[in-house]
């Protein structure tokens, strides 16, 4: 049973289209990676299930709830979005930074303190950002900040991981890390959870998800890997980097 | 808490400095009447001219400058919070501009109708403020760059300017004067109904924001990320707005448009205090607000000629501003 319900979801920014007529399901204990062209629409579909843009048509309902109607902290409880930096007027200290979203009374129950604290300590120690906690946003390079970025999206007991372009800024053992946690690991620690990214590193994302989001032209389309392989518009888009992909 | 204490002790030394001040000289023994209970609830009235300017002229204007200060450098951090700009504040926003154009017009009007009072003054400034205040939040919801919004704020300043220029111009002098007098900042003159009633609107404004701190704290991200962090955006965005442009119109309706307060006051807590949260920093910005408004009050008076207000805090200001951008470009 699929847990994630878009259908005919269509959105426009300024009178242009950018997604037409999307219908998808995506289930529980899976990870997606979100690929495409540049512009094609892979971030709007990502602030639409986040709820950050509201679809002119169209619905997406999470457990048969509609998630547009939904009220906006109900919301933050079943999602984390985690955008490829996160810029903040306030130039916290890494550890207050990451440490916000327990405070907040209203998706974590206090109770739980003691045991979000120590998965927190845990993320940091698995992305090897331990040794930035008493520094600010400011002083962290582009990396740093989107590993301690990425920490705090996974600290948050969501249901659905939304992260655009994780892997941008980050070295390559990171990466490598990264794709193999959002792919594998994450289900291994709770297997009723959903992620989707979005990423251009997709020769490191294969081995490790499930399935494929092709945004393209206005639609999105669904691929298990060996769809992939075989896929016309894929390789239409890749020409002839396909075969390295492969 | 040892830089609390500190500031804290700084603060009272400014008061007292403040309440020596002035072309009377208080000598000691009447200082020693002034604070005598029997006369503070007013059994035997007291004539001696120490106890009234004391009581009329000094003690008024340290504490309409103190609730001016707590006001405008709150108002200013909650905009800089806001707009995810350091150099956002009321006096960039238009806000202040706007109540100079409501006070102007009226003194333009008051040339050919009668128009009575202090009370019409500070209904005029308001209203300019409160129109410049809902000009900037129709805008804030149109455009989505809060960027933008400062820059209208900007642009609205110069417009009330030209405008207030082309009426100083047709002006005659008495009013020009007093139009004058009153943009240069002023703590005189008001009565103590008035700084309550200050008081309380400031204090309601701060529990306010105090109850919404986490979602200021998202709101610091930007729209997008404090959407998916449990913020109704569209929601606390209005109570910044409508709490920040209260303090601010009320201030300067009250004592003319004061610069660079509240511009100041949040970045010299953050220096001293090297605190983030807006929780904390709401505790603590309005102590500096204060202090540095009565320092710029003690300076006012300071010297054998007295200076108007807004000369005091521009001369603190407009250094600090360049200081703070010379910092940055370094960083």
């Amino acid at each position: 049973m699929s847990l994630l319900q878009i259908k005919n979801l269509s959105f426009d920014y300024q009178k242009q289209t950018i997604l037409e007529d999307v219908s998808l399901g995506l289930e529980l204990g899976k990870s997606y990676a979100l690929i495409g062209p540049n512009g094609s629409g892979k971030s709007t579909l990502l602030k639409c299930l986040a709820g950050i843009l509201e679809p002119q048509n169209g619905s997406i309902e999470i457990n048969g709830y509609d998630l547009l109607k939904m009220e906006i902290e109900k919301r933050a409880s079943y999602i984390s979005w985690i955008p490829s930096q996160i810029n903040s007027y306030i130039d916290w200290l890494v550890i207050d930074f990451l440490k916000q979203d327990l405070a907040s009374s209203g998706f974590i129950q206090k109770k739980n303190l003691k045991t979000d604290i120590e998965k927190l300590e845990k993320f940091c120690i698995e992305f090897e950002v331990s040794h930035l906690l008493n520094k600010r946003l400011s002083e962290l390079s582009d990396g740093e900040k989107q590993r301690v970025s990425i920490v705090r999206g996974l600290q948050r007991n969501s249901k659905i991981y939304l992260f655009d372009e994780p892997s941008s800024y980050i070295d390559v053992p990171h990466k490598f890390y990264l794709c193999e946690y959002l792919g594998k690991k994450i289900h291994k620690l709770n297997p009723s959870k959903i992620v989707i990214y979005s990423t251009h590193d997709i020769k490191m994302a294969l081995p490790f998800i499930d399935e494929i989001l092709f945004v393209n032209k206005k639609k999105v389309k669904k691929l298990t890997l060996s769809e992939f392989n075989k896929d016309i518009e894929i390789k239409k888009w890749l020409g002839k980097f396909l075969v390295q992909l492969l | 808490m040892k830089k609390l204490i500190g500031i804290t002790l700084i603060g009272i030394l400014f008061i007292t400095w403040s309440l020596t001040l002035g072309s009377h000289n208080i000598l000691m023994e009447d200082w020693l009447s002034i604070f005598n209970i029997s006369d503070l609830i007013g059994i035997k009235p007291n004539t001696d001219l120490s106890h009234i300017i004391f009581y009329e002229i000094r003690l008024p204007r340290l504490l309409i400058a103190i609730v001016c200060g707590v006001a405008l450098s709150l108002s200013g951090l909650w905009m800089q919070n806001y707009f995810q700009n350091p150099l956002a504040g009321p006096f960039v926003l238009g806000i202040s501009s706007g109540a100079s154009l409501g006070v102007a017009v009226l003194g333009f009007l008051s040339q050919y109708v009668m128009i009575l009072g202090e009370f019409t003054r500070v209904s005029a400034a308001a209203l300019g403020a409160i129109v410049v205040f809902i000009m900037i939040l129709i805008i804030s919801k149109k455009w989505k760059n809060p960027s933008s919004v400062l820059i209208f704020g900007i642009m609205i300043s110069y417009l009330s300017g030209a405008l207030i220029t082309l009426m100083i111009y047709y002006a005659d002098s008495e009013s020009i004067k007093r139009y004058t007098l009153w943009g240069m900042g002023n703590f005189e003159s008001q009565s103590y109904s008035q700084i309550f009633l200050f008081a309380l609107v400031t204090f309601i404004a701060w529990i306010i924001m105090l109850k919404r701190h986490r979602h200021l704290d998202n709101m610091a991200y930007g729209k997008e990320y404090a959407m998916t962090l449990g913020t109704n955006y569209a929601k606390e965005e209005k109570w910044v707005l409508i709490c920040s442009c209260i303090l601010a119109a009320w201030a300067t309706a009250l004592c003319g448009p004061i610069a660079f307060i509240g511009l100041m006051a949040p970045h010299f807590t953050r220096m001293i205090f090297k605190v983030d949260s807006n929780l904390k920093m709401m505790i603590l910005t309005p102590n500096v607000g204060w202090i540095l408004t009565v320092f710029a009050l003690d300076l006012t008076q300071a010297f054998e000629f007295s200076v108007p207000i807004n000369t005091a805090t521009s001369l603190m200001g407009a250094p600090f501003v360049i200081w703070f951008l010379w910092k940055k470009q370094r960083i």
